[in-house]
């Protein structure tokens, strides 16, 4: 009798603990590969080994693979990920096409915590689409520029610098300053064109792509003089040109101004240049904008994913954004939970300034139903248009007729 | 009526009744029930849902069993029926079996839309498909088709069946993933291109409207875009034909001549067909690097080979070292075969080598250098990788070939339907080509 209840209590036991173990398992897909895919990487590991109660495994893919998947997994409702980061400006689109579930933000405040005001307000209001909210941002990254800081020392430039912004102007007077005292390398790049002219053109006019909504509005005054600057710095001998490997140049001490993203921050680090992190390059400091943009956690349409499942992607993001500390450090990026912005380490770090609440307002974060149809547009004639293969005026022309025309036959 | 006009006749009854089969689905959201009916045909071009795969090759194998019944082939038909009931009879199994059956979703939620609820996937629970009379009937008439059909094989049964039956045994295999990855796949991208898709949602049917933009409307970008690849395309073709012929010709006659490590060489230069084309161009690119490149280092140029008109020249030199090593062993293996004593006999006459080569060598290669013409040429048309990873749309698209913005366009920018249309002129055009080559090449072997 003895040993028969034993064997019960020790049955009931083993069961009870089997029930309690019972892990939730997530799949989430990112858009972090390299560098960033390893730190990505460790925070997922992380969260693992916090809790037991949900299991993440995490897939790394580049952002063109991971939008052309996505369609295809929620059209067939195959392998759809629980959660997925994806880029800011691609939600729109998403949402217009039905792939993506809105948050229920009753359930994800009472089961992780997550509410409007933990975030960076630049990046949560843009995806709050009628009523409904649909992504929530691990991160803003944008561009920014770097300088030779040993080279600035060495050709005195550093007076363009008490400010804290580089303005066109500027660009010219160091590098003509430096190429009197004998400097023969670059003075600046040209390199993401698009990031670049963006951050440009939201510095002029209301900096939207768009009037109504669906149709492009780029072919203005704006544009413009955003597309000739860039082109002007070119012919003159500022910047350059299409083939030149930009980043080893800056590596190897011959460029001054390094347009890059923020990103590049580790890899700098680790070139070993003793370098400093200012805002986009400006036509003047009152107009400053960065083009930025922000990667964001959303949840696309699965009708087989359980409320338990949305609960444990809610504790997974929250997780995130309160540990993203590591993600600003190794990954050089913005974290959006305000949690990071009062630590200090942050505050000590160069891209720090773009998480200042006061200069909300020099992040450009562009937003558009169909930006992947201007960024496939432009991406044509990014450099044709500073080498005058195509004139400017052709080539916003040809952009907004593109661009009309994918809509038309979609 | 014969037992074989009969069991053809119910084959073609199968064909028939397919054409008006359909799946009814009903769905409950919010308490409120919709019900949609699809018929087999849109469902079938509704390019979703795995099972769906299965119904080109039931109707090509009714269509394979309606032949051979026709020509008395009683057993060639027997099997062919029976392939066809089984396929169809799969794919209703696996059809109603299919728990996230994204093919009817889309009418599902325009349903619920029209209704005035709000659709989420989430919130629709299981659709169950039920399939109509007439689909049942068509089952029907393919497994009376395969009964009726049953030849009477008398004492040497197994003789015959095997006889009848074995050919097409083995060529089954290869058949199967015929149809299923290339034939289907070809019909439903020319279906595509009469269509209006984002690959997201439903295609719809607008007839020739894409190839009415494409051919005639001049202020369309998919006209421009027609135009420039489909011209760019040629040019390559023209480039790089002839020294994908010249090149492993010349290589395989040295070759021929059995110098010393001739087999080293032979490896050497086949080596690079067996790369990936993504690889044998992230190579070249450093190579071709303006800064850092060693043909510019070596030849002590400052070449840009990623701007015009360098770009034809690279593109050019990369192509026929990719494609050298195969096109040169089918040169080695004619040559190999060329008999000595035409060769003997012309020396004897007073030929020297050039005379042998014109007069010798050269007609007994008409037939491989014909073959290697026609697939350089479809292989070239075929071009994509070398000018995306090395050019792109650079430099006004001026290297920007066809299959690129066949890509550009399905892909990400989901224009599928004009895409598809841009392949189906493309395809056209290759036909054409390598029909007129096929006719020079028969000529030339009847001669």
């Amino acid at each position: 009798m003895k040993k028969t209840l034993t064997l019960v209590l020790s049955l009931v036991m083993l069961l009870t603990a089997a029930t309690a173990m019972a892990v939730t398992e997530i799949d989430y897909w990112s858009v972090f590969t390299g560098g960033d895919g390893a730190v990505m990487q460790g925070m997922v590991d992380a969260f693992n080994a916090s809790q037991d109660e949900v299991h993440v495994t995490h897939t790394p893919m580049t952002a063109d693979d991971l939008y052309q998947k996505i369609p295809l997994a929620v059209q067939t409702g195959t392998s759809v990920p629980d959660v997925a980061i994806v880029h800011i400006e691609r939600i729109p689109n998403f949402v217009s096409q039905e792939m993506l579930y809105s948050y229920d933000m009753e359930l994800i405040e009472e089961a992780a915590g997550i509410k409007a005001e933990n975030y960076n307000q630049a990046a949560w209001e843009r995806t709050d689409i009628d009523g409904e909210h649909y992504g929530i941002p691990l991160d803003v990254h944008g561009y920014v520029t770097y300088i030779n800081k040993d080279l600035f020392d060495q050709y005195g430039l550093n007076e363009i610098l008490t400010d804290g912004y580089i303005t066109f102007d500027e660009v010219r007077w160091a590098g003509d300053k430096a190429r009197e005292q004998g400097f023969t390398g670059q003075v600046f790049n040209l390199g993401w064109m698009r990031a670049q002219l963006l951050g440009y053109y939201a510095q002029e006019g209301d900096g939207n792509l768009t009037q109504d909504g669906v149709n492009p509005s780029i072919n203005n005054d704006a544009m413009r003089k955003a597309m000739e600057t860039m082109k002007s710095l070119y012919e003159d001998g500022y910047t350059t040109s299409k083939t030149d490997d930009y980043s080893s140049m800056f590596y190897g001490g011959e460029m001054l101004i390094w347009t890059e993203g923020i990103w590049m921050k580790a890899a700098v680090v680790d070139a070993g240049i003793n370098f400093e992190m200012y805002p986009g390059v400006c036509y003047a400091p009152e107009t400053c904008k960065n083009w930025m943009s922000s990667h964001n956690f959303v949840q696309f349409a699965d009708e087989e994913r359980t409320e338990e499942e949305d609960i444990a992607v809610a504790k997974f993001i929250n997780y995130m954004g309160e540990n993203a500390l590591v993600w600003a450090r190794d990954a050089g990026q913005v974290p959006a939970h305000n949690a990071i912005n009062d630590v200090t380490e942050f505050s000590s770090m160069p891209q720090a300034f773009l998480a200042d609440p006061e200069r909300v307002d020099e992040l450009a974060i562009y937003y558009y139903q169909h930006w992947g149809l201007f960024d496939t547009a432009f991406s044509r004639v990014g450099w044709d248009f500073v080498d005058g293969t195509i004139s400017i005026d052709d080539a916003l022309v040809q952009i907004e007729k593109e661009i009309v025309d994918a809509i038309a036959a979609q | 009526m014969t037992r074989s006009r009969i069991a053809a006749f119910l084959a073609i009854a199968f064909l028939v009744l397919f054409c008006f089969s359909g799946v009814m689905a009903t769905t409950t959201v919010d308490e409120t029930t919709v019900s949609i009916e699809m018929g087999m045909v849109k469902l079938l071009f509704s390019l979703s849902s795995a099972p769906l795969l299965l119904i080109p090759l039931s109707i090509v194998a009714a269509v394979a069993a309606f032949i051979a019944y026709s020509q008395n082939e009683k057993n060639v038909g027997m099997l062919f029926s029976f392939v066809a009931a089984v396929t169809f009879a799969l794919f209703m199994v696996f059809f109603s079996m299919e728990e996230k059956n994204s093919a009817l979703y889309t009418p599902i939620s325009e349903a619920l839309k029209l209704a005035g609820v709000k659709f989420k996937k989430r919130d629709v629970k299981l659709i169950t498909p039920t399939f109509n009379l007439t689909t049942y009937l068509a089952l029907l008439c393919m497994i009376a088709s395969c009964v009726v059909g049953h030849g009477t094989l008398g004492r040497d049964r197994r003789h015959i069946l095997k006889r009848d039956l074995l050919p097409y045994a083995y060529i089954a295999p290869h058949l199967f993933f015929f149809i299923i990855f290339f034939l289907t796949p070809a019909i439903y991208g020319v279906y595509a291109a009469f269509t209006k898709w984002d690959l997201f949602n439903e295609p719809v049917f607008t007839g020739l409207e894409n190839f009415k933009t494409m051919l005639f409307d001049s202020s369309n970008t998919y006209y421009k875009q027609l135009r420039n690849g489909l011209w760019n395309t040629i040019k390559f073709v023209i480039y790089s034909v002839p020294f994908c012929i010249v090149v492993p010709f010349s290589l395989a006659l040295a070759l021929n001549a059995r110098p010393k490590g001739n087999k080293i060489f032979q490896a050497l230069y086949y080596l690079p067909s067996l790369m990936s084309i993504s690889t044998v161009t992230l190579t070249w690119r450093y190579v071709f690097n303006t800064q850092y490149g060693i043909v510019n280092k070596f030849l002590g140029i400052d070449v840009n080979f990623f701007m015009p008109p360098f770009t034809w020249v690279m593109l050019v030199i990369v192509t026929v070292w990719w494609c050298t090593g195969s096109t040169m062993v089918i040169y080695q293996s004619a040559l190999a075969s060329v008999p000595m004593d035409q060769y003997e006999a012309a020396a004897v006459d007073g030929a020297g080598t050039i005379q042998r080569f014109i007069h010798v060598t050269l007609p007994n290669m008409t037939y491989p250098i014909m073959y290697t013409l026609v697939t350089s040429v479809v292989a070239q048309f075929n071009i994509y990788g070398q000018p995306d990873i090395l050019v792109g749309f650079s430099n006004g698209e001026a290297n920007a070939v066809l299959l690129q913005y066949i890509y550009e366009n399905s892909v990400k920018k989901q224009v599928a339907g004009m895409s598809s249309a841009m392949a189906v002129i493309l395809g056209l055009c290759i036909m054409v080509v390598s029909f007129i080559q096929m006719r020079m090449m028969v000529r030339n072997a009847q001669e």
